[in-house]
């Protein structure tokens, strides 16, 4: 194992933004059993510290590929473009976000769980619809349109938090 | 005539003997040690034949007593019978919110640091409560297994945070246990139910113990237990449900002072007996004959369960997250197991099954499963069974963070990432000329600082003085696979570094961990130097063992001879200073060997991971083989 290669080579795993995601969990899987600091238990304190170096990066390799956000970004990354801290979206884009900040916080208010729900899923979707937006832009070269994607799916993953979160505070209740 | 001579048992010098490991279910009301023996795993009971044995210390000035015989005097001298210690381990004084211990015990007045209660043997911190259950149960695996144990496996909750996994360790230490990991109780239940039906699939286990409450969704496949989310309540159990059966009990008589400590305790004990009985009597009489309160009444178990709903509303929400956290559809999830006594209690089960939607299994003993899982895996970490196939991947039960400006939390890590995990984050100072920093360490999912746990603070001194924004700050958290936290802070410009293993103030200092050994060893200094020589000679020939068995199946292979050289004289050397007996020397020889094997013992693991990766067909490495040019093109 090479910590140099990149995260796709590490998994033997085409580099693109639609993966095998059961492929990923077995080659995780067959890499873990083999670096996990369990299989050092019994030896000396070295090895099991280059077992432990080893399965962090193993895991942190299957943590950015697991999650469609974080692989999107790892794979602008791959190509050398660095996301901005405040980038420009289109006001469109903007308005809707935030009509679907308040028709959450309206949802909120009602203290609806079922209505809630029903908000998540029309996240949800939208969050999947721009994840393939990404995946089409991206595996086309067309990578300028493709970081507009992220930059949206970043909002889409932030508005669905607060959901989520908005969530829990109600079975709280 | 010269008479033959018999060795010892567990002296015989084969390094290929089978160790001896066991796993310890250190709980809240009971605590349990097994062994796997023969190939089976078992839990091991007592002379009179118990498995159980009640986590309660008794401390007077003459004696102590553990188990059984301590929790006889529980309703006769309650102040100086601790139970569920487990509830305090690495808790400060200021988070207890918990109503029965504080009730029941005479809390030592003291600053913020760890919670010590007042006894007749002075003031004694959960941890030395939980060292005395661990020596007594270490003491019944080294009477059933023919000598000391090598190692061992403790459970806690998959919910328990950084400071209560440290204070399990440092009990541990003040037993004079080697701990082979850390393993959640969860995990474990699965590990024990998985092994003996080949399972694979999702599974779902509700832990529901005397005063924890865990639930983990765990993927089985091939040997492989990962573990997808963990959630639940480190403050809530059976315990819980006494309480409030108790408070029902004492509205029923209409009693509204206060108990003194020894109504008290009588009135949990019948709690509950009470609660007990219910489990299969629709109805039980109750008849309370206590100094302050004479009552006679009976009380239903729909009482019973109106008045405990809540408790198993909060469990079913835990549910409901870990669920979503795992990215599973309830409809998904294939077993759901039940563990600790209080799953028995016939509301939670229903409750379980309605939740998701299944029968949930409970064919192994509920109290014993979790002994019998840390067992086996004490079995294969200790390396009686090299060829197991059997892999445990856990997550990090509660998110990881920094205090920045404004009292908010910082996330460095999310909870349920797969551990050993390190992170690494950057920040700026906040004014100009600033040259310290204070990194304070945060455990829990809001956003305030005031609603985390902290888990300590240290200082970056030492920054140049620049303007505000221009030092770079990077903080590393390191996550072992025990769930332990170190964090290390460095200036990226200057390189000045500052790093805590984080202690934190609930859990004892080492400092305090060594002058308790020391004071334990008191009544002979000789036995604590010969421990320390004992030690360094295990670890020693440890060393001296894996590398030669490395050395001989492929030193010929990834060295050339003078390495080859160096580490077969490397290993001569070291194994004639263990005769001596000099600490130092072998500690010091131990460290120069080790060192130099490294760059070995990198190239032998690096040559398993390639065969590993390469051991697949034919169609899945030319596969590879054009991603290898997706990348290049790519680039």
């Amino acid at each position: 194992m090479d910590f140099n290669q990149n995260f796709f080579e590490l998994f033997r795993l085409e580099v693109g933004f639609d993966l095998d995601l059961e492929r990923l969990r077995e080659q995780f899987q067959i890499l873990q059993r083999e670096v996990h600091p369990d299989r050092y238990a019994d030896q000396d304190a070295r090895s099991q510290r280059l077992a432990t170096q080893w399965s962090m990066h193993v895991n942190e390799a299957f943590s950015v590929l697991s999650k469609p956000l974080p692989r999107a970004i790892y794979l602008l990354g791959l190509t050398n473009i660095v996301l901005e801290q405040n980038p420009t979206l289109e006001p469109d884009f903007l308005f809707e976000q935030i009509t679907l900040r308040e028709s959450l916080d309206h949802v909120v208010e009602t203290r609806s769980v079922d209505d809630l729900a029903v908000l998540l899923d029309e996240f949800s979707e939208k969050l999947m619809a721009e994840q393939s937006q990404f995946s089409q832009r991206f595996d086309a070269g067309a990578l300028d349109l493709a970081t507009q994607s992220v930059y949206r799916m970043q909002f889409l993953n932030k508005l669905q938090i607060a959901a989520q979160q908005a969530e829990e505070m109600l079975w709280d209740e | 005539m010269a008479l033959i001579q018999i060795t010892e048992p567990g002296q015989a010098l084969d390094p290929h003997q089978r160790k001896r490991a066991a796993g310890i279910d250190l709980g809240t009301t009971n605590s349990l040690i097994a062994s796997v023996r023969a190939g089976q795993p078992r839990v091991l009971e007592d002379e009179y034949g118990a498995g159980l044995m009640p986590s309660v210390v008794h401390f007077s000035e003459d004696a102590l007593l553990v188990g059984e015989s301590a929790q006889a005097m529980a309703s006769s001298d309650p102040l100086n019978t601790i139970a569920s210690a487990k509830r305090l381990l690495g808790r400060g004084r200021s988070d207890i919110a918990d109503r029965a211990m504080v009730k029941n015990y005479r809390l030592a007045e003291g600053d913020e640091g760890m919670v010590r209660l007042e006894t007749a043997a002075g003031d004694i911190s959960p941890v030395q409560v939980s060292a005395e259950i661990l020596k007594v149960l270490a003491a019944r695996g080294q009477e059933t297994l023919g000598g000391g144990l090598d190692g061992v496996v403790i459970t806690v909750p998959a919910y328990f945070d950084d400071a209560q996994r440290q204070a399990t360790r440092d009990a541990a230490a003040l037993a004079g246990l080697t701990v082979l990991r850390l393993l959640n109780e969860p995990t474990a239940a699965a590990v024990a139910y998985g092994l003996d039906t080949g399972e694979s699939g999702n599974i779902a286990v509700f832990d529901l113990g005397g005063g924890t409450f865990d639930v983990s969704l765990l993927r089985l496949s091939r040997g492989v237990f990962e573990v997808l989310a963990t959630g639940g309540d480190s403050g809530l159990g059976g315990d819980d449900f006494d309480e409030e059966l108790a408070a029902l009990l004492l509205e029923k008589a209409g009693f509204s002072g206060t108990l003194d400590p020894v109504s008290s305790r009588q009135l949990l004990s019948m709690a509950r007996t009470a609660k007990e009985q219910l489990t299969e009597d629709s109805e039980v009489k109750v008849s309370l004959d206590l100094p302050a309160l004479n009552w006679e009444g009976a009380i239903s178990r729909l009482e019973f369960e109106a008045c405990t709903k809540h408790l198993i509303a909060k469990a079913i929400k835990a549910c409901r997250r870990v669920v979503r956290d795992s990215g599973l559809q309830s409809a998904e999830i294939d077993q759901v197991v039940l563990v600790g006594g209080a799953t028995r209690i016939p509301a939670v089960r229903s409750e379980v099954a309605t939740f998701f939607g299944k029968t949930p299994l409970s064919e192994l003993d509920p109290d014993q499963v979790v002994a019998i899982g840390a067992a086996i895996q004490a079995d294969v970490l200790i390396g009686n069974k090299p060829d197991d196939e059997m892999l445990l991947l856990d997550v990090l039960p509660l998110s990881l963070g920094l205090e920045t400006m404004g009292g908010l939390v910082e996330k460095i890590i999310a909870r349920n990432t797969p551990i050993p995990v390190q992170r690494a984050q950057e920040f700026t100072t906040y004014k100009d000329g600033q040259t310290a920093m204070l990194v304070h360490v945060l455990q829990g999912e809001r956003e305030q600082v005031a609603d985390c746990r902290s888990l300590g603070q240290f200082e970056l001194r030492g920054i140049p003085a620049m303007v505000a924004g221009a030092a770079k700050i990077r903080v590393i958290f390191q996550v072992d696979a025990d769930g332990l936290l170190s964090v290390s802070a460095s200036e990226l410009g200057t390189g000045v570094s500052a790093a805590i293993d984080v202690k934190p103030s609930y859990g004892l200092a080492e400092e305090e961990i060594m002058a308790m050994l020391k004071a334990s060893f008191s009544h002979a200094q000789e036995d604590a130097e010969a421990r320390m020589l004992l030690e360094a000679r295990v670890d020693a020939q440890r060393l001296c063992d894996a590398l030669s068995v490395a050395l001989e199946q492929d030193g010929s292979e990834l060295l050339n001879d003078a390495e080859m050289h160096a580490l077969l004289g490397g290993v001569s050397k070291l194994l004639e200073v263990v005769e001596g007996r000099s600490v130092d020397a072998i500690t010091r020889e131990t460290e120069q060997l080790s060192q130099a094997s490294d760059a070995f013992a990198a190239r032998r693991m690096n040559r398993e991971v390639q065969r590993a990766l390469t051991g697949q067909s034919v169609s899945q490495v030319l596969e590879t083989g054009a991603s290898d040019e997706t990348a290049l093109s790519s680039d």
